[in-house]
């Protein structure tokens, strides 16, 4: 998928003006053609609301109007949503697409936040006050100071079994889940594995089904009696909902077929030799002698598949240790 | 820098984003004191506050107004309650509160948000609405004026030790509230025994330090 023209225009039109001023900080404030956190205060207001609601209501599905922003939906409008009504003048932020801060949609929001914001920017995940992030939870413990946003493309995890939204918000609350456990064993059954495996579904509290997004398996452990508070925001849904700090998330399993990650023993980072983070598979390709990347390596190495850590920021710190 | 925000015209838009972080840390982590800002702004969103409605010569928690006002607006309603008793339309204090968020006065059962003017509903409580199962979200949420509160211990009679669990907390946490009637305690706790059902509370002190109850936390009177 290709970066949205919007956004282009929008992240162009923002950054050219400060290049070129060169009056004092205050006065590029005042020339701010946004609002803090560009969207209005009644928007922010509503967002609140239900923020604080979804944090009284552990892991379930609050609906919130969703406002248009120059992000197209499946950008992370949901998550950006969040964050713009969360965010204080005094914040510092980092934002991840499947825990690498480089990668072209974590740089597009981080400078759309930044720019409309004024805050101060981070990599390091210790550093943050604020991380918004798509798929990945950092590897690095968070803390009671911090709050982790996620941006959810699908909110509802009755959705592998009940495709209308009407009868699966009955079936929340009714807590009537037996229609899940139902599809999660016989896939058991059928493939000796259970067929959801990035979005994993959990209960919280013992009350409420709940979608950990497409974050990997291995993430889950990290939101059981987490030190931090989760945000969760499904734009294109219009879906916010919350894991407080303490607070008990248990994945679906079954006494003969417990949850268990992906992580396979032996597997190491190749960059930072962790055997203790979330690795993600990478395609080397081969080279040739003269240095040039080619398929067919004719007298150079051969191409592989290599594991580094997802956590660019955490591999990174551990490299300069080592 | 403080400084230059208060004189910002930016300065309510910070006023408001800080104080949603503490409500918010504040539902969070319930019994955790978070101290509010002082909403005081020159240009005035708080001159001319309405003094207490039942008590003389007393002024209203303006960190409990102004954190009421930061979540408001036309988009929801609101009640306010003093003595025991909703106040009307005509009251000094539910103008000042329509006329600031664009907010309106509706029935108590019909509201998001409540006021109560001291640490005690008298019985109120249970006028609001707890939500229902499809829109458990519906339900209202009520901030009391409390006199003090406190994280470390207590004693004498206008104290109350209250031990706090649920989610948000490690294992368990002590409260001490002045202020507050041991009957709201009693009230709160049957307005919470139908979970998802049920009211979220903030307790907010004479010295701004607030306090969240969300309706998951379990509360016990020592
Ligand atoms: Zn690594």
């Amino acid at each position: 998928m290709k970066q949205p023209d919007s956004l282009k225009a929008l992240i162009t039109q923002l950054t050219a003006p400060s290049e070129e001023a060169t009056s004092s900080d205050r006065e590029q404030e005042e020339d701010t053609l946004y609002n803090f956190g560009f969207i209005d205060e009644d928007s922010k207001r509503e967002v609140r609301r239900k923020l604080l609601k979804a944090v009284a209501i552990p892991g379930h599905l609050v609906p919130f109007a969703s406002r248009d922003l120059p992000v197209a939906k499946g950008w992370g409008t949901g998550g950006l949503q969040i964050t713009l009504a969360l965010v204080k003048p005094d914040d510092t932020l980092k934002v991840i697409d499947q825990g690498d801060d480089d990668s072209v949609n974590a740089v597009n929001l981080r400078r759309f936040i930044q720019k409309t914001t004024n805050l101060q920017v981070t990599t390091d995940t210790l550093e943050a006050t604020i991380v918004q992030t798509r798929h990945r939870v950092p590897e690095e413990p968070l803390g009671e100071d911090q709050i982790l946003v996620l941006q959810v493309p699908m909110a509802d995890p009755l959705r592998w079994v009940e495709p209308s939204i009407e009868r699966s918000t009955e079936m929340h609350a009714e807590a009537d889940y037996a229609p899940i456990w139902v599809y999660m064993y016989e896939s058991v059954v059928r493939s000796g594995d259970v067929d959801i495996s990035s979005q994993y579904p959990v209960m919280v509290e013992e009350r409420y089904l709940m979608d950990t997004t497409p974050a990997p398996r291995y993430d889950v452990p990290a939101l059981h009696m987490s030190k931090t508070l989760y945000l969760y925001g499904a734009g294109r849904e219009k879906r916010i909902y919350a894991i407080p700090p303490y607070s008990r998330v248990a994945p679906l399993e079954f006494e003969d077929y417990p949850f268990k990650t992906e992580q396979k023993p032996g597997q190491a980072c190749e960059k930072c030799g962790s055997t203790a983070t979330y690795l993600t598979q990478h395609y080397i390709e081969a080279k040739s002698v003269d240095g040039t990347a080619s398929h067919s390596a004719t007298n150079g190495t051969e191409g592989y598949w290599a594991f580094f850590c997802s956590d660019t920021s955490y591999c990174n710190k551990r490299k300069k240790v080592i | 820098m403080q400084i230059v925000w208060l004189q910002s015209p930016q300065t309510k838009i910070y006023y408001n984003a800080s104080t949603f972080r503490h409500l918010l840390d504040s539902l969070a982590r319930p019994g955790k004191l978070n101290q509010l800002e002082y909403p005081e702004i020159p240009g005035g969103w708080l001159d001319e506050a309405p003094t207490h409605p039942t008590r003389e010569n007393a002024t209203l928690n303006p960190y409990a107004l102004g954190a009421f006002l930061s979540l408001i607006d036309g988009e929801v309603s609101f009640a306010i309650a003093s003595g025991g008793t909703w106040l009307q339309q005509e009251s000094a204090a539910v103008r000042w509160l329509s006329l600031r968020s664009g907010a309106s006065l509706k029935s108590p059962s019909a509201v998001a948000f409540a006021f109560f003017c001291e640490g005690r509903s008298g019985g109120l409580l249970k006028e609001l609405s707890q939500g229902t199962l499809l829109e458990p979200e519906s339900s209202a949420t009520a901030f009391y004026c409390v006199e003090q509160l406190s994280d470390t211990p207590k004693t004498g009679r206008d104290w109350l030790e209250l031990e706090l669990s649920g989610p948000g907390i490690l294992h368990s946490r002590r409260l001490y509230v002045a202020g507050m009637e041991r009957s709201e305690i009693v009230a709160i706790n049957a307005s919470r025994g139908n979970y998802p059902l049920g009211i979220d509370l903030y307790l907010i002190d004479t010295l701004g330090q607030c306090v969240g109850l969300p309706r998951t936390t379990k509360i016990l009177n020592r």
